[in-house]
């Protein structure tokens, strides 16, 4: 699509957050468990996070407020196959789960940036690539830490 | 029975002498005077210059030490018993330890064994210095003491350089000795011998010819063969009278069998058993320990110097007694321990042989001695009054 | 007398021209010797605050007091000794039995100050000025007060130890087990250290005094689970033991076995007391694994009724169904199990709690615990898992549990670094095959236990570190085949452990007959009722508990390896036995 603006790049950006926010409403409904349903819970609450982040930058017309620090990548997101979301997802599932999102969505900003010319939304895009790098990020190191502590 | 005629006993005879009658006087001779050897008061009746009656108060310093070692561990108990006798604190630590070790069943390696009677042989060369100067000192003559006791002092040095410690040495321990000889100790121990046998050679030239010394102290203060065994007379004093007795040979303990010496006798340098014989005799001995030492450094075997006991926070030894003894400067001096199957032991009674020279002879053979001469008389008897009390 | 007597004391003179002997101190320096016994220093950062060194103390010189900036944790009791040299005579018998021998002597003796209070100090932190002296005594070579050398535990040799599942290790005999004993020399580090909190120094000094009766006592009043523990015991307290520092620790592990060995469990009842007048209350106890089972005696020993209820068709949890014979036979575990049951626990084997029949359990007891542990092994994540020769781990340790063959090839690959992963190891190699273990790190972050990895390697088993999963694939003659990456270790920039980073072109393939997946486990906690309905919360799929293992819900409660990070059977025990008497605290209305 054509995002001509900065106030468009964000709408969109919010939009595919509010989304995620959908998404793990949307999971809590078929989830069969408690453990799950207060871990997509957990999700769906940071996600919500993030919409009224880029609300906040969105009004405020500048990205002074998205992460800046680009974290060192785990690499985990290369090898692990994630499968449908299904009513008994484990832990290891939401996570898998999870990381693919940010993921998808760190590739999308980087495909947009790479469409335009614009310095500012280039600028916004960037910012927006590492926001979406931080929270994956976020959700390796939480599989290394607890998935990941016997291999 | 006792030859009551020829050793009367001497208890309460201050009361045979009328102080009001203005002919006696009695004088408080300590516990507090340079003229004792130590906390130790002589309750002297004089007529005139002569005593007439000599009454020993002992108990000045007693510090508890055999009870104190009841409430310890066998281990905790051996920085207490060098603190019994300062001059030679070496022969309380291997008498605690090889009395333990013998009811522990331990044996300790051979090298232990020598270091520990090289120990002893310094312990008693480093005591009879002091004494010396003490004897000399008693008649007046103080600059042998300023020679003496710093010849004791490098004597120090050598003992501080081996075990860390000068006066509470602290090195023979239950298991062996703590920690081997440091570089160069040997070589130290010659040199500091080489200048102690100077001092000496100095010492009796001017104490041996010597007029006021011969003047004041020979004749005086004779102990007969036959006082020896009525008093329980050990070490130098018996053997000035000529009775050859000397644990070192008699019941030859550590490695003295291996080591080449004579007991030394009044009748073997030629003296009599009088304060000068005897003064001749320790320096002799002291001689002698230098002879001991030195053979010791040459023929040191080489191996380890501890065998560590079982855990010694709970260190159980069986049950039994034992007793064993060893020749220091004053004569036998034993420890007599008995274990009662726990970690602490049940009784250590300490033999100081002290108490016999400083109570029972002393007090006979004070009559009719000069009041100047009572402080040279007791040191020359070598007693020591802590290890009378503990 | 001779005119010789007379002239020749006159040579006393010659010192009069002879150089003074005296020194001068303090004009002149007269340093104490090499060895001297001077004033104490204090090694703060090796120092551990066993207080060995206040125990031997002859004079009660050594108080050990808390200390600003020192932290108690970890196998440092946060004490460090203060030494009174109103008493301190300077025997050095502290430094001598040190145990970590961060406890000197300076060769400094003079001291001067007008406060008499300062001489009352701490070495190392009460700063002086021979902190830094570098002569004075410290333990000579050589000289030894405590016993540096475990005593050797008698085992199979590993030839031996392949042909079969039989124990491996065959227990201390009398004589060994008190010379062991021997060692310790009861600081107490350990307590603090141990999950359960056992009383180390005690049941060690009952081994020590050959009181058996007394052993039993002090292992039951915190652990019901000498015989496994005594044998699989992952033994924090031996990481910790002050003797460890400059020898081997002791073992404490092995001394605990070796008083349940001691005694049958019909002999029991003599040394153990008997549970309390019964309180007509009910506790339902939901899992019969380590955590469960703890709780389950330590409530019956106050007096309550309790049902164990329990999925498989026994008990024991992975204590059975993980771990394998020759670490922990069966027969030791029943041995444990079998004494809780016959105090009057009932125990119910095959039965499924779901979320239905978790709320009647609410309604009809008057506590609930749990302690379900990790059954959900995790997926490798990745392509082809799913092929038919990739066996799960805790899969392939059920099987040789219910006594089948698991049939798993010549050559067999496993996958993690883990207990379980050492255990499906070692138990394939037993059944004849040979084992490679691939691990995502380094060898030295295996979390598994380090006598578990050094055991595998002995019984020949090669470990490939550094080796990421990438897919499984089929392989020729209907083997598969493991592709992995290999990784190069790359610090953390925000101070973690480092990481393995795929090294680009090293791709791996590794062929085998059969791939046992051992990741790690999880749980999804099915039976657990919403919260708003149970009371009791999650959060990241562990229930919410406090220190003492109580839910949201007063009257619920849970513990073991769902709820702690150390997931081990002594962490389980802890967790039950704090369980336990929390539960008594609410149901009896007591104060905390």
């Amino acid at each position: 699509m054509a995002l001509a603006t900065f106030s468009e790049a964000l709408d969109f950006a919010i939009s595919r957050e509010k989304e995620a926010v959908a998404f793990y409403r949307d999971l809590q409904r078929i989830a069969k468990f408690a453990s799950q349903k207060e871990l997509m819970g957990e999700f769906e609450d940071m996600e919500r996070g993030h919409v009224t982040l880029l609300e906040g930058v969105k009004s405020n017309q500048e990205p002074a407020r998205l992460s800046t620090s680009i974290p060192s990548d785990l690499h985990l997101d290369d090898f692990l196959v994630s499968s449908p979301p299904t009513e008994d997802m484990t832990y290891q599932d939401i996570l898998i789960t999870a990381i693919k999102r940010e993921r998808k969505s760190a590739a999308l900003y980087t495909g947009l940036k790479a469409d335009t010319d614009d310095r500012t939304l280039i600028d916004v895009f960037s910012r927006l690539i590492v926001e979406e790098e931080n929270h994956k990020d976020y959700f390796q190191k939480l599989y290394d830490r607890d998935i990941q502590s016997a291999n | 029975m006792p030859d009551r005629e020829k050793f009367p006993v001497h208890t309460g005879g201050v009361e045979n002498f009328d102080l009001e009658s203005g002919r006696y006087m009695k004088v408080w001779q300590g516990p507090q005077h340079p003229g004792v050897t130590g906390n130790m008061a002589l309750e002297l009746v004089t007529s005139g210059d002569e005593i007439v009656d000599l009454k020993t108060h002992v108990g000045y310093l007693h510090r508890g030490f055999e009870k104190l070692m009841e409430r310890r561990k066998w281990i905790q108990n051996f920085p207490l018993v060098c603190r019994i006798c300062v001059p030679e604190p070496d022969f309380n630590e291997y008498l605690y330890a090889a009395a333990t070790e013998e009811l522990a069943g331990i044996e300790i390696p051979e090298r232990a064994v020598w270091i520990r009677t090289l120990n002893l042989e310094m312990a008693r060369l480093t005591s009879f210095l002091m004494w010396l100067g003490g004897q000399a000192g008693a008649f007046g003559m103080g600059t042998i003491g300023q020679w003496t006791v710093t010849m004791r002092d490098f004597m120090l040095d050598l003992f501080e350089e081996l075990t860390g410690g000068r006066i509470y040495h602290m090195y023979i321990v239950p298991g062996g000795v703590r920690g081997d000889v440091p570089q160069g100790w040997f070589s130290h121990v010659l040199t500091t011998l080489k200048n102690v046998e100077k001092v000496l050679d100095d010492i009796e030239l001017v104490l041996f010819n010597n007029a006021v010394f011969k003047k004041r102290a020979v004749g005086l203060g004779v102990i007969t063969p036959d006082m020896v065994d009525y008093y329980g007379i050990t070490g130098p004093n018996a053997r000035a009278s000529g009775v050859a007795r000397d644990i070192r040979k008699d019941r030859s303990y550590l490695i003295y069998d291996k080591l080449d010496f004579d007991i030394i006798t009044g009748i073997s340098i030629g003296v009599d058993s009088d304060i000068f014989g005897r003064t001749r005799l320790r320096a002799a001995e002291m001689r002698q320990s230098i002879s001991l030492i030195r053979q010791m450094i040459d023929k040191m075997p080489e191996g380890p110097v501890h065998v560590s006991p079982p855990n010694v926070l709970h260190w159980k030894i069986p049950a039994g007694e034992t007793y064993l003894s060893a020749e220091c400067t004053r004569g036998e001096y034993g420890y007599y321990i008995v274990s009662d199957g726990s970690d602490k032991p049940r009784r250590v009674y300490v033999r100081g042989p002290s108490y016999t020279h400083a109570v029972a002879l002393f007090e006979h053979m004070a009559p009719g001695t000069n009041i100047a001469d009572t402080a040279g008389l007791m040191v020359s008897l070598h007693t020591y009054p802590p290890e009378i009390e503990r | 007398m001779s005119i010789k007597d007379i002239i020749a004391p006159f040579a006393v003179w010659k010192r009069a021209f002879e150089k003074p002997w005296t020194i001068k101190k303090p004009i002149d320096d007269r340093p104490g010797a090499d060895r001297y016994r001077g004033f104490h220093k204090n090694d703060g950062d090796t120092c551990i605050g066993c207080g060995t060194c206040e125990t031997i103390c002859q004079n009660a010189a050594i108080d050990m007091v808390p200390v600003d900036g020192v932290q108690g944790d970890g196998g440092d009791s946060g004490l460090r000794p203060q030494i009174d040299y109103g008493r301190c005579c300077w025997c050095a018998l502290c430094v001598d039995i040190c145990t970590t021998g961060s406890l000197t002597m300076s060769n400094r003796y003079v001291w001067t100050d007008n406060d008499p209070d300062v001489y009352r100090f701490i070495p190392g932190y009460d700063s002086k000025e021979w902190d830094n002296a570098e002569t004075g005594y410290s333990r000579p070579e050589g000289y030894s007060l405590l016993k540096e050398e475990r005593v050797e535990m008698p085992a199979l040799s590993v030839e031996e130890g392949l042909k079969s599942f039989v124990e491996m290790i065959k227990g201390y005999s009398a004589e060994q087990a008190v010379k062991e004993a021997d060692r310790c020399v009861e600081c107490g580090i350990c307590v603090a250290e141990c999950p359960a909190h056992m009383d180390i120094p005690g049941y060690i000094r009952a081994v020590r005094e050959g009181n058996i009766d007394e052993g039993m006592r002090l292992l039951y009043e915190t652990n019901p689970f000498p015989a496994s523990c005594g044998r699989i015991c992952t033994h924090r307290c031996e990481e910790v033991c002050s003797i460890g520092h400059n020898g081997d620790s002791v073992a404490i592990r092995w001394l605990k076995r070796y008083i349940a060995d001691q005694v049958e469990l019909e002999d029991y009842g003599k040394a153990l007391p008997r549970p309390e007048e019964n309180t007509g209350k009910k506790i339902a106890v939901i899992g019969a694994g380590p955590g469960g089972l703890t709780a389950a005696y330590y409530l019956r020993m106050l007096g309550h009724d309790v049902a164990v209820l329990e999925a498989r068709k026994a008990g024991g949890g992975m204590l059975r169904y993980g771990i394998p014979e020759y670490r922990l036979p069966y027969d030791q575990l029943d041995k444990d199990i079998e004494y809780i049951r016959g105090l009057g626990v009932e125990i119910r084997y095959s039965i499924n709690v779901d979320a239905e029949s978790f709320k009647n359990l609410e309604k009809d007891y008057d506590a609930l615990f749990f302690s379900t542990g990790l059954s959900d092994p995790y997926k490798l994540g990745i392509d082809g898992e799913d092929n038919p020769r990739v066996f799960g781990g805790l899969a392939v340790l059920d099987e040789v549990t219910a006594g089948k063959d698991p049939k798993l090839g010549k050559t067999v690959g496993v996958i993690g670094g883990g207990n379980v992963a050492m255990d499906a190891a070692r138990t394939a190699r037993r059944y004849g095959a040979e084992v490679t273990v691939l691990y995502r790190r380094r060898v030295v972050d295996m979390p598994a236990d380090i006598e578990e990895i050094e055991e595998a390697a002995e019984e020949g088993i090669t470990i490939i570190p550094q080796a990421i999963p990438l897919r499984v694939e089929d392989a020729a003659d209907g083997k598969v085949g493991f592709v992995w990456n290999m990784a190069e270790m790359v610090d953390d920039p925000d101070g973690g452990r480092p990481r393995p980073q795929p090294i680009k072109g090293e791709i791996h393939t590794f062929v085998c007959d059969s791939l046992i997946s051992a990741v790690g486990q999880g749980t999804n906690l099915p039976y657990l009722p919403e919260e708003s309905e149970s009371g009791v919360a999650v959060k990241r799929y562990k229930p919410v508990v406090d220190e003492r293992g109580q839910t949201g819900n007063p009257g619920i409660f849970a513990g073991g390896d769902i709820v702690n990070s150390r997931k081990d059977a002594v962490s389980a025990i802890g967790d039950g036995h704090a369980a336990a008497l929390s539960i008594d605290r609410f149901l009896m209305k007591k104060e905390a």
